[in-house]
C-alpha cells in the first residue's frame, strides 16, 4: 500500500484529540477517523504508528507504548480501551475492544475484532486472538497458539521496566504533540 | 516436511562407488574421447542408492590431493572444541567428560518453550531473590517455587534446592494422604527425580539412603554385566570398567548432586548405559499419578516435546525443570582417504573465520538451469510430449578458463524415459577474472561485442546460447515422457531427472614442489554426476491452460519469441 501523501493527510479532517501535555507523540504518527483519541500520561507513540477511530472512540491508557507500524483500529461505536502499561509491538494489529493493563502485544501479533483481553497478558510474536475472544488475566499466548498462565510474578518488573522505556524514549523520539491537537 | 523445489541440482559424490553406476567413471588421465564403456553406463538417479549420494553443491567440499569432491559422508570430523552457544564460553574436554554435555554456568533454557532463560532479581533495586525468567513465555523458576539467593552459580544453587525440595517431599510422603498427594503444589514429589526411583514402600527408606541404595545395586549390576562382557571380546567392557571407575571414584559428587534431574543431565546423556537407570525407575502408586493429571487438566500436562528433552520425563507442568544448555562443538573436517584438512575453523569461540576451508563451489564448475521462455514452461507442470526449452549455466570458479564437455544420455534413465538433447556440449568457459576486468580491460574496449558474446543468442546446434566473464549458457531441450494413466505410478516417475556428465578440462601452473624455476602448466581434468531434477510432469495432457506450446529451437519463429523474451535486458545494456 502506498504511503499517504502529507498534504492529503493534512487536509483530511484529524480526529478529534485529548492528549496529556506530558505525551510522547512523533509528528510522522498517523491519527485518523473520527471519534475521539484520548491519550494518557507518559505515553509513547512511535513514527508511523496509525490510530484509526473511524469506527469508535479510543482511549489509551498511562504509560503504554505503541511502536512503528502498528494499528489501533477501533472495531465498532464501543470503542477500544488500553488500559495504562499496554506496550504493543512493531506491526502489531490491535482491534480488540479492551486491552489490559500491564499487557504486551509482541510483533506482528494480532488481536482480533472487539476481543477482550484481560490484565498482563502477552502475545508472543505472530500469535493471533480470534475475533470477540475473551483473554483471561495473566494469560501468555505463543508458539502456535499455546496458552499458559503467568505464573512468574514479574509484573511490577515489567512495569518498572516500561517506565524506564518510556523515559529513555523520551531522549530519542522528537515530540510533537501541538500538531494533533486541533 | 519441505516441499521440494524446482529446478533443483544435485551431485553425485563418487565416495561409495557402484551408486547408480556400475564402474566409478572418474579418472584423472586426460583421455580425450570418452570411454563408450563408461558412456554407457550413465548415472541412473533413480537407482534407490542414488539418493545417498546425491548432494547440493553447498553441501559439499573438495579435496585439492584427490582431486574429488567430498560429500559429508567421506569426510572424517574431529571436534576442535566445546563451547556453550549461550554463554561462549569454551569448555576444556576433560571438563566436558567429567561435567557432562552441558553448561554448568548459569546457561538454562526454557522447560516450555526452550528460549533462553535470564537470571532476573524479584526484589526492590536489583536485590535477591533472583529466578530465572523466560523473556518469551515468561515461565520463571518460581513455577516450580524455586529462586535464587545470588545470581551467579545457578547449577550449584539449583541442584542443592532440588535436593532440599526432593528431601522435604520425600518426609512428607512418609505419612501420605491422599489430600496431600492432589494438592497442587508446585514441587509435587513426582517432579523430583531422585523419589520417582523410589522403591514401592518410601518409608522404608530415608531419602538419602535411597539413592545410595539405588547406586549400590547399578553399581553391583554393573558389575555382572562387566564380568559378562569380559567374557566375549566385545569392546564395551573397557568402557564399562572406565565409567564404573568415573563413578566409584567420586560417588562423593555424585550424592552432592543428589536427586535426580542434575545427575542424570550429568550421566544419562552422554552415557547409553545409564539409560537403563531410568527404564528401572519404580513408577509409585499409578492411581496417584492418575489422580494428579486429572486434577492439573489437559494443561497442565508436558506436550511431547517438553517431555522427551527432561531426563526424567515429567508428565505435568508442575515437574519441569529448566534445562541446562547444551554444548556446542567447533569442527574440522579431513579428508577420509588422504587424510587432509578440508576445513578447520578458527579454535577461538567468538569467532567465525575458517583457517581452511576447501567447499566445492570454488573448485568445481557449478552448473544452474532456468527457462528460456518463462511463460512457457511450469516446472510443476511440464507437459508430456512436447519439447521444453531449458538454458543451461555453467559457471566456472577458477582462475583458468575451462573447457566444458556435457554429457548425457539421450533417454533419461528410469521406466518412463524422458528425452534430453544439449544443443552445444562442447564449450569454453572463461575464467574468474576481477568483475571490473570485463569492463574496463582492453578486450572489452576494444571490441565489446565479441568480447561479451552477446547478440549471438541464435540458438543454432553447437553453438552457445550466450556466455559472460566466466560463465556459458547453452540451451537444453527436454521432453518429457509421457505417463500411462492406467498404470499406478510412483511419486518418482512424474519427476523429470536428468544425469549429466560435466567434463571439465583446464591447464594450470603446476603447483607444489616444483614451482621454483619452472614456469611449467600442466592439463587437468575433473568430471562429476549431476542430476537435474527439472520439474514433475503434469498429471494429465493437457490439463494445464492452453499457454504451453511446444516449440523447436530450429524454427525460427519461436526462436525469436524467445530472444523477445529475454531480450531486451541486454538491449538496455547495450
Amino acid at each position: 500500500m502506498a504511503p499517504k501523501s502529507r498534504l492529503s493527510e493534512s487536509a483530511a479532517a484529524r480526529p478529534p484529540a485529548i492528549l496529556s501535555p506530558t505525551i510522547l507523540i512523533s509528528d510522522v504518527a498517523q491519527l485518523t477517523g473520527t471519534h475521539l483519541i484520548r491519550v494518557g500520561n507518559h505515553t509513547a507513540v512511535h513514527p508511523r504508528c496509525r490510530i484509526n477511530s473511524s469506527a469508535g472512540p479510543i482511549t489509551i491508557g498511562d504509560y503504554c507504548i505503541l511502536n512503528e507500524r502498528t494499528q489501533i483500529i477501533a472495531p465498532d461505536e464501543r470503542g477500544i480501551v488500553l488500559e495504562n502499561y499496554v506496550v504493543v509491538e512493531t506491526n502489531a494489529v490491535v482491534e480488540a475492544q479492551r486491552v489490559g493493563e500491564g499487557s504486551v502485544i509482541e510483533v506482528g501479533a494480532k488481536i482480533g475484532k472487539g476481543a477482550v483481553v484481560g490484565k498482563n497478558c502477552k502475545f508472543t510474536p505472530l500469535t493471533t486472538v480470534a475475533d470477540g475472544e475473551v483473554v483471561e488475566d495473566d494469560t501468555v499466548v505463543w508458539g502456535f497458539g499455546s496458552r499458559r498462565k503467568d505464573m512468574s510474578g514479574s509484573k511490577e518488573a515489567r512495569r518498572k521496566l516500561v517506565e524506564r522505556q518510556v523515559e529513555g524514549l523520551k531522549a530519542v523520539i522528537p515530540s510533537n504533540r501541538a500538531k494533533f491537537m486541533s | 516436511m519441505n516441499a521440494p523445489v524446482y529446478p533443483s541440482i544435485f551431485i553425485a559424490c563418487p565416495c561409495s562407488d557402484n551408486v547408480g553406476q556400475k564402474a566409478p567413471t572418474r579418472s584423472r588421465t586426460s583421455n580425450d574421447e570418452i570411454d563408450p564403456e563408461e558412456e554407457g553406463q550413465a548415472f541412473n538417479p533413480r537407482a534407490p542408492r542414488s539418493t545417498f549420494s546425491l548432494f547440493p553443491l553447498e553441501n559439499l567440499l573438495f579435496c585439492e590431493d584427490c582431486n574429488q569432491v567430498r560429500c559429508p559422508r567421506c569426510v572424517l570430523e574431529e571436534i576442535v572444541c566445546y563451547f556453550c552457544p549461550s554463554c561462549l564460553f569454551e569448555v576444556p574436554s576433560s571438563t566436558v567428560k567429567s561435567e557432562g554435555n552441558r553448561c554448568t554456568r548459569n546457561c538454562f533454557s526454557c522447560p516450555i518453550c526452550f528460549a533462553a532463560l535470564s537470571v532476573t532479581a524479584t526484589g526492590e533495586e536489583q536485590t535477591g531473590p533472583f529466578i530465572l525468567l523466560c523473556s518469551h513465555c515468561l515461565w520463571s523458576s518460581q513455577d516450580i517455587g524455586i529462586d535464587f539467593e545470588k545470581p551467579t552459580s545457578i547449577t550449584t544453587q539449583l541442584a542443592q534446592k532440588l535436593k532440599a525440595a526432593n528431601a522435604s517431599s520425600a518426609a512428607s510422603l512418609t505419612a501420605p494422604s491422599p489430600d496431600s498427594l492432589s494438592a497442587a503444589r508446585p514441587l509435587s514429589p513426582l517432579g523430583a527425580g531422585g523419589t520417582y526411583l523410589r522403591p514401592p514402600s518410601p518409608s522404608a527408606l530415608p531419602p538419602d539412603q535411597t539413592d545410595e541404595a539405588e547406586f549400590g545395586r547399578l553399581k553391583a549390576h554393573y558389575n555382572q554385566q562387566k564380568a559378562l562382557a569380559s567374557g566375549d571380546d566385545y569392546g564395551g567392557s573397557g568402557s564399562l570398567s572406565r565409567l564404573m571407575g568415573l563413578y566409584s571414584s567420586n560417588s562423593g559428587r555424585l550424592r552432592s548432586y543428589g536427586s535426580g534431574a542434575l545427575r542424570e543431565t550429568v550421566t544419562a546423556r552422554n552415557k547409553s548405559e545409564w539409560r537403563e537407570l531410568e527404564q528401572l525407575r519404580t513408577v509409585e502408586d499409578e492411581e496417584d499419578v492418575i489422580e494428579k493429571m486429572k486434577n492439573a487438566g489437559f494443561h497442565g500436562t508436558t506436550s511431547q516435546t517438553q517431555r522427551i528433552v527432561q531426563t526424567h520425563s515429567p508428565r505435568l507442568l508442575d515437574e519441569l525443570r529448566p534445562l541446562a544448555a547444551l554444548l556446542r562443538t567447533k569442527r574440522s573436517k579431513r579428508c577420509r582417504s588422504c587424510r587432509h584438512i578440508l576445513v578447520k575453523p578458527e579454535s577461538k569461540v567468538g569467532s567465525i573465520r575458517h583457517r581452511i576451508r576447501l567447499v566445492a563451489g570454488s573448485y568445481i564448475p557449478q552448473i544452474s538451469i532456468s527457462r528460456l521462455d518463462h511463460t512457457a514452461v511450469n516446472y510443476n507442470n511440464l507437459q508430456p510430449g512436447s519439447t521444453h526449452q531449458f538454458l543451461l549455466t555453467v559457471t566456472n570458479p577458477l582462475y583458468d578458463p575451462i573447457n566444458i564437455t556435457l554429457a548425457t544420455p539421450e533417454k533419461t534413465p528410469g521406466q518412463y524415459p524422458a528425452t534430453v538433447y544439449i544443443l552445444c556440449p562442447e564449450f569454453e568457459v572463461g575464467a574468474t577474472t576481477d568483475v571490473w576486468d570485463e569492463a574496463l580491460g582492453p578486450e572489452a574496449k576494444a571490441n565489446p561485442k565479441v568480447a561479451k558474446g552477446k547478440g549471438k543468442k541464435t540458438g543454432l546446434h553447437a553453438t552457445i546460447w550466450d556466455s559472460g566473464r566466466n560463465w556459458t549458457t547453452v540451451v537444453l531441450e527436454i521432453v518429457p515422457p509421457l505417463l500411462p494413466e492406467d498404470v499406478e505410478l510412483g511419486d518418482d516417475d512424474h519427476i523429470v531427472k536428468v544425469p549429466i556428465l560435466v567434463r571439465s578440462v583446464y591447464e594450470a601452473d603446476i603447483e607444489r614442489e616444483d614451482t621454483i624455476g619452472k614456469e611449467g602448466r600442466e592439463k587437468k581434468e575433473h568430471s562429476y554426476w549431476s542430476v537435474l531434477e527439472v520439474g514433475r510432469i503434469a498429471k494429465k495432457r493437457g490439463a494445464d491452460e492452453e499457454g504451453v506450446r511446444p516449440m523447436s529451437i530450429m524454427s525460427t519463429t519461436s526462436s525469436t519469441a524467445a530472444d523477445e523474451t529475454s531480450g531486451p535486458r541486454d538491449r538496455s545494456l547495450r
